[in-house]
């Protein structure tokens, strides 16, 4: 800091010094860092909060606990609707992010490779889902599958999942495919390969990471979606999200807590071994 | 080693990147969507923009329930934007969205401030801490809220047990939780371009107005926010355009009768079964979204230039 | 197998890179496209390769036209300046991979593969992943791999320009030993020269999408057919002057107030060599014509200035190359002349500014750069 003495020197001119500002510094720094403190907690205490509470042995929710016990967790186990649940969302999660896979990969190499009129258009139109809020796209196609006339079905769950996640997928496996040595996939046609094993023996291989990313993306947002699934869960065979919310509306059963943790070190786990598989593809592309 | 092997002739490298592509002339003169897209986009188009174009006609059309009977006709939207009810739904979404943004802003901008002057392993676990809960899914983090925010929950907890309060508060199904629970669901939403933003500020302009006996609060609030503007826009419309279409905290932290706009639309296409006045809301939902959006980014354009002309 | 080029062009929507051109390079020959950074030999290489389609001309390996077929049905083997070297397989799967593309048995396929790293010395590395091998390493299992798949053509991209100039002169005598065993056409793409006139058999000096000379090393050197070759290839003075004809068939070169007598074969040759035959007074009438002299710095001689032989002149600038001084010499009356003096002979360092004499003499001037199309 510019010191008043040394101002004094020179000031000819009668320019003041600058004042000191320590004690408005430590002020200011006080306020900043509290602010940064109040929302860090809010952003973790939270979900520490839903730890400690599934160890609760009473039958209300309620804060602290009374007791530390495995009860809930025992009473998840038994709890037939939350597993048939919990099994459906996995079951459209995974069906939704092959799908994605499927359809996003071959996009993302044609992208990156390829040069077409209105290639820029097709990108961000592919990508719209990103932008509509998860309502507008569940009642969108709770109307559409009416008017056409096909029931609902946990085959259309899946086809509105996929609208939602394949975005992901798409852009974090192009992110990774802009970074292909294209030189490899020359080199190989040189060789002599096909278009195909070029696909399979070299591209596939590079992608593998970002793809696992994108997936592991995908399939968090497909298992955790409750707008556009609220719309299209066949009567009888709900989603988690969709069944959990039905049970906070009308009664809030304290199981809730236990399958929130499990759903919290489940997701935990999928994120960690996701970047080790994926490296830090996944958080540069996101 | 992304070399393309093409030595030093640089300007033509790009060129050979097209031709690379275009390797079997015969099959690709027509430059026409390449055959690998065409199943993402057939989805997308069936799946997306036909169910699209159903909802907006939905609201155009005379509907009764939830089929069509009728031709064109704007007497939803007619409705609707007669609705002394429905402008107070609209009034009350955008203020609780704005709030949130501003909450998200005031907030967000410390911790983003905080992660660029901090190193090593404290800015990882800093960012850890921001970027989790953006993982775990809606349902969650409302019970979580309920945990807090309950009549037996921690806030009541604290109060009670310190003697602040005689009987627990109600804290749950208001304007209040709502916006709570919004603020730490879109916080990292603010924070991450806000990092992105604060970094791209060259540290020489900090640096100079420190040099000229600034306080840190005048170089933060003059110096280093000003430039950060373009980025903070990017956040700002974002939390604002999650947040005003933001449906499940606002159901389970609000209640079922809490006035939103989401749950006005969830209403009207399940218990209500009006489809076209569901239709009509979401349609609504989405043009007001968009229109903020837009005149968001040229408020924040023209101050960019304005505050470029001072600096 | 030959390859040949006849009219080969190719633009980039305005942009030219390569204008129509003949090329064939004979079997078994090793020829070297040589140039400098956008004059379309790495255009060219990628043309013959199929990563490229050119706008005109057709591409032929021996009879077989291959102008249309794609990059992986030529027969023709890539060596990629970045070597391009699959980071996900082993070396010994690098070097299958072409020979399991084309269904080859196991048991054949790794016969091959033994060959083939017996033959560049990698056997005991077959095991490695690339990203443990040093640049020359990776160079010669990528170039293992091509020769695996036994190819008509041999075409390199620039190979050396990423390894170290020790190395470098050491991999360009192994390449050239390895190429020169197996006998296969090879097409090198270089900008270095030295590399291009130690290992070739033919350069083709390329300017800007053109080929400016297509010939042996030495007759580029010796000889260059412009100004652009002279300069390009080693070191040169082109001085500007007249050539006069002096009687017998004979000439003179004059430039600034010096007269140089010109050997009569050196005149012959060039004037053979663009323009029509016979002496060089009997073709411009006996008039004098404008003409570039080509003379090689190694060919100049200097001496003390009290010397009375040679042309007066002082140092303008002086380079340490280690084996050699190189002199930049400012005639008293004249150009600026390089002179290279070879460490441990001459006179000794000699300082900016001092006067000395160079020695061009009629031996020097050996060679006339041949007239542009058009010229008198």
């Amino acid at each position: 800091m510019v010191q008043a003495d040394q101002l004094e020197r020179g000031a000819a001119g009668g320019v003041p010094p600058a004042p000191r500002t320590r004690a408005a510094d430590a002020g200011w720094r006080i306020i900043l860092h509290g602010a940064a403190a109040i929302g860090l907690i809010m952003l973790v205490v939270p979900t520490l909060i839903i730890i400690i509470t599934s160890f609760d042995t009473r039958n209300f929710i309620g804060f602290p606990p009374a007791g530390f016990a495995l009860e809930r967790f025992d009473r998840l186990v038994h709890d037939q609707a939350i597993i048939d649940a919990a099994i459906t969302s996995l079951s459209v999660a995974v069906a939704a992010v092959l799908l994605d896979v499927v359809l996003a990969v071959p996009a993302a190499i044609a992208f990156v490779r390829r040069e077409f009129a209105g290639k820029s258009f097709l990108l961000a139109f592919l990508q719209i889902p990103l932008m509509l809020p998860g309502i507008v796209i569940g009642i969108a196609l709770l109307i559409f599958i009416s008017t056409v006339g096909i029931d609902l079905s946990l085959g259309m769950l899946v086809l509105g999942h996929v609208v939602l996640t394949f975005p992901f997928v798409l852009r974090i496996t192009m992110s990774r495919m802009e970074r292909a040595d294209i030189a490899l996939e020359e080199a190989a046609r040189n060789l002599g390969a096909s278009r195909l094993v070029v696909f399979g023996r070299i591209q596939l291989p590079y992608l593998a990471p970002g793809i696992v990313a994108g997936a592991a993306f995908a399939f968090l947002s497909s298992f955790d979606n409750l707008t556009v699934s609220l719309f299209l869960t066949p009567v009888g065979d709900m989603t988690l999200p969709v069944h959990l919310f039905f049970l906070m509306r009308y009664d809030l059963d304290p199981v809730v807590a236990a399958v929130a943790t499990v759903q919290v070190l489940a997701t935990l786990t999928i994120i960690v071994v996701g970047l080790r598989v994926a490296g830090e593809d996944a958080i540069v592309s996101t | 080693m992304a070399d393309p092997g093409t030595g030093g002739c640089a300007m033509t490298a790009a060129g050979e990147a097209l031709e690379a592509s275009l390797m079997e002339p015969e099959r690709r003169r027509f430059r026409a969507i390449p055959a690998p897209l065409l199943p993402a986009t057939i989805v997308m188009i069936v799946l997306l923009v036909a169910p699209l174009a159903v909802l907006l006609s939905y609201s155009v059309l005379e509907v009764n329930g939830a089929a069509v009977e009728g031709g064109i006709s704007f007497a939803t939207f007619g409705r609707l934007l007669s609705s002394r009810y429905f402008w107070f739904l609209f009034g009350r979404t955008f203020a609780i969205a704005l709030g949130v943004t501003l909450l998200c802003l005031v907030i967000g901008y410390p911790i983003a401030f905080l992660i660029t002057r901090v190193r090593g392993w404290l800015r990882a676990v800093i960012l850890v801490a921001v970027a989790a809960p953006l993982l775990t899914s809606g349902i969650i983090r409302a019970f979580a809220w309920i945990v807090i925010l309950g009549k037996q929950g921690l806030v009541n907890f604290a109060l009670t047990s310190t003697g602040l309060a005689d009987e627990p508060v109600s804290l749950l199904f208001q304007v209040r939780s709502v916006v709570i629970g919004m603020t730490q669901l879109l916080l990292p939403f603010m924070v991450i371009p806000l990092i992105s933003a604060i970094q791209d500020v060259p540290a020489e302009t900090t640096h100079a107005a420190r040099n000229l006996g600034a306080s840190e609060f005048r170089i933060f609030w003059r110096v280093l926010v000003p430039q950060t503007v373009p980025g903070a826009a990017a956040g700002i419309t974002l939390v604002f355009a999650l947040g005003y279409s933001e449906f499940t905290l606002a159901m389970l932290l609000g209640g079922g009768s809490f006035n939103y706009l989401s749950i006005y639309i969830y209403d009207s296409m399940t218990s209500l079964l009006d489809w076209g006045r569901g239709a009509a809301a979401a349609a609504l939902l989405l043009a007001s979204s968009l229109l903020t959006v837009v005149i968001l980014n040229l408020v924040v354009r023209r101050l960019t230039r304005w505050s470029r002309q001072t600096n | 197998m030959e390859i040949v080029l006849t009219g080969v062009a190719k633009s980039y929507g305005d942009h030219p890179a390569l204008y129509p051109l003949d090329l064939t390079v004979k079997e078994g020959e090793f020829v070297t496209l040589l140039g400098p950074s956008g004059c379309g030999k790495t255009t060219l290489l990628r043309i013959i390769a199929g990563f490229v389609t050119p706008n005109q001309g057709r591409v032929y390996l021996g009879d077989t036209d291959i102008t249309d077929r794609p990059a992986n049905r030529r027969e023709v083997g890539l060596l990629f300046q970045s070597y391009a070297l699959f980071p996900h397989m082993t070396v010994a799967q690098n070097v299958a991979f072409g020979l399991k593309v084309r269904r080859l048995s196991k048991r054949r396929t790794a016969e091959q593969v033994d060959r083939m790293l017996d033959l560049v010395s990698m056997s005991e590395y077959a095991d490695r992943y690339p990203r443990q091998l040093s640049g020359g390493q990776q160079q010669r299992v990528a170039l293992a791999r091509i020769l695996a798949i036994e190819p008509k053509v041999l075409l390199l991209d620039e190979p050396l320009s990423a390894l170290d100039r020790q190395l470098r002169i050491q991999m360009q005598l192994e390449l050239a030993r390895l190429i020169a065993e197996v006998g296969i056409t090879t097409m090198f793409v270089t900008h270095d020269q030295e590399e291009a006139l130690t290992m070739s058999d033919r350069i083709a000096v390329m300017d800007r999408g053109t080929i400016a000379q297509y010939d042996t090393p030495g007759e580029v050197y010796d000889h260059p057919s412009s100004e652009f070759v002279a300069s390009f290839i080693g070191r040169s003075n082109l001085i500007k002057g007249q050539v006069v004809p002096a009687g017998a068939g004979g000439a003179q070169f004059r430039f600034g107030s010096h007269s140089l007598p010109l050997r009569a074969d050196a005149v012959r040759r060039a004037v053979d060599v663009g323009e029509a035959a016979g002496g060089i007074g009997h073709r411009t009438g006996g008039t004098a014509v404008e003409r570039t002299l080509l003379v090689r710095p190694d060919h100049l001689e200097l001496l003390p200035a009290t010397a009375t032989a040679g042309l007066p002149g002082t140092v303008a600038t002086f380079q340490d190359l280690g084996e050699a001084f190189i002199y930049g010499v400012d005639l008293a009356e004249g150009p600026q002349l390089t002179v290279r003096v070879p460490r441990g002979r001459g006179e000794g360092l000699l300082a900016v500014g001092a006067p000395v004499r160079v020695v061009l003499n009629e031996a020097a001037a050996e060679w006339l750069i041949p007239a542009p199309v058009g010229a008198p």
